[in-house]
């Protein structure tokens, strides 16, 4: 009974009650099956053949083959009206195709993490070279730019009132505050005695 | 005296004695039964025995066996109802 092609009955685990094709047959008493997963929600896996239930229904596929072809042979047999399946639509393939996906690359960036690690401290430190170069640039610029108004200023008179001014101003506005923060203390001594 | 609502037989009466010497009643909640197999009786895996308030905190995957029949049936009897449908099914053709 058990054969490429026998499409069984599920009748352990999470996946029970559920149909599923066999497509290979392997040594110790195991099965490799597949719903598959777009069709039937069982996944390809490998199973023991005293977890499945045979039935008379069979499919005309090659030794391990895809998921797509497994499909187009349930069409051509007309099995999904038999079985009671819902015939997967294009969307319900695809959805099928990216959890496989994920968790393939899931896995794979597991495994890698260790790996990805070193590689970014290398570009770090080439990242840090370039920037104390060109922290020395700007300087020298500023520097540069510094010393020419310095010279200007010393060159014109009305360069060296203008700074002048300003000191008065803030010296105007060092008054103002001054008085405000000698009212503040006092009503609160007032208050105290 | 306990309080009215505990005066049932809902409330479960345990026997303690106080540091004093003196027996007295503590009045505690009746623990649900264990659940068990629909058809062959045996206590159920995977499903927890609590308070229904306690079991409402509990995540649906964390109630029961995520299969066919989990937490109604034992897994090995599922196995023969499934086995047994199968049989069913193709008898006619």
């Amino acid at each position: 009974m058990i054969d490429v092609g026998r499409i069984c009955m599920k009748t352990a685990g999470r996946e029970a009650g559920k149909f599923c094709v066999i497509l290979d047959v392997l040594p110790d008493g195991f099965v490799m099956v597949t719903g598959p997963k777009a069709a039937t929600r069982v996944k390809r896996r490998k199973c023991n053949i005293h977890h499945i239930e045979p039935t008379p229904e069979t499919l005309k596929i090659r030794k391990n083959a895809s998921d797509d072809e497994v499909i187009a042979a349930y069409k051509k047999e007309g099995l999904f009206k038999k079985l009671g399946v819902k015939e997967p639509d294009a969307k319900d393939i695809e959805k099928a195709k990216e959890d496989e996906r994920k968790r393939a690359t899931g896995a794979k960036a597991a495994k890698e993490k260790p790996k990805a690690e070193p590689k970014k401290e290398k570009p770090e430190t080439k990242e840090h070279e370039p920037e104390k170069e060109e922290k020395p640039e700007p300087k020298a610029e500023k520097k540069q730019e510094k010393t020419e108004p310095k010279s200007e200023k010393s060159k014109e008179g009305p360069a060296e009132k203008k700074p002048a001014v300003k000191k008065a101003v803030k010296k105007k506005a060092v008054a103002k505050k001054a008085p405000s923060k000698t009212k503040k203390p006092e009503p609160k001594k007032k208050a105290r005695k | 005296m306990p309080k009215p609502s505990q005066r049932t037989r809902s409330f479960r009466k345990r026997r303690v004695t106080t540091p004093g010497g003196k027996v007295r009643i503590h009045y505690t909640k009746k623990q649900p039964g264990i659940a068990r197999c629909a058809e062959c009786k045996k206590p159920l895996h995977g499903v927890p025995r609590g308070l229904p308030a306690e079991i409402k905190k509990v995540r649906k995957s964390q109630k029961r066996p995520e299969r066919a029949y989990g937490g109604n049936l034992c897994a090995s009897c599922a196995r023969a109802k499934m086995k047994a449908k199968n049989m069913e099914r193709w008898e006619n053709d």
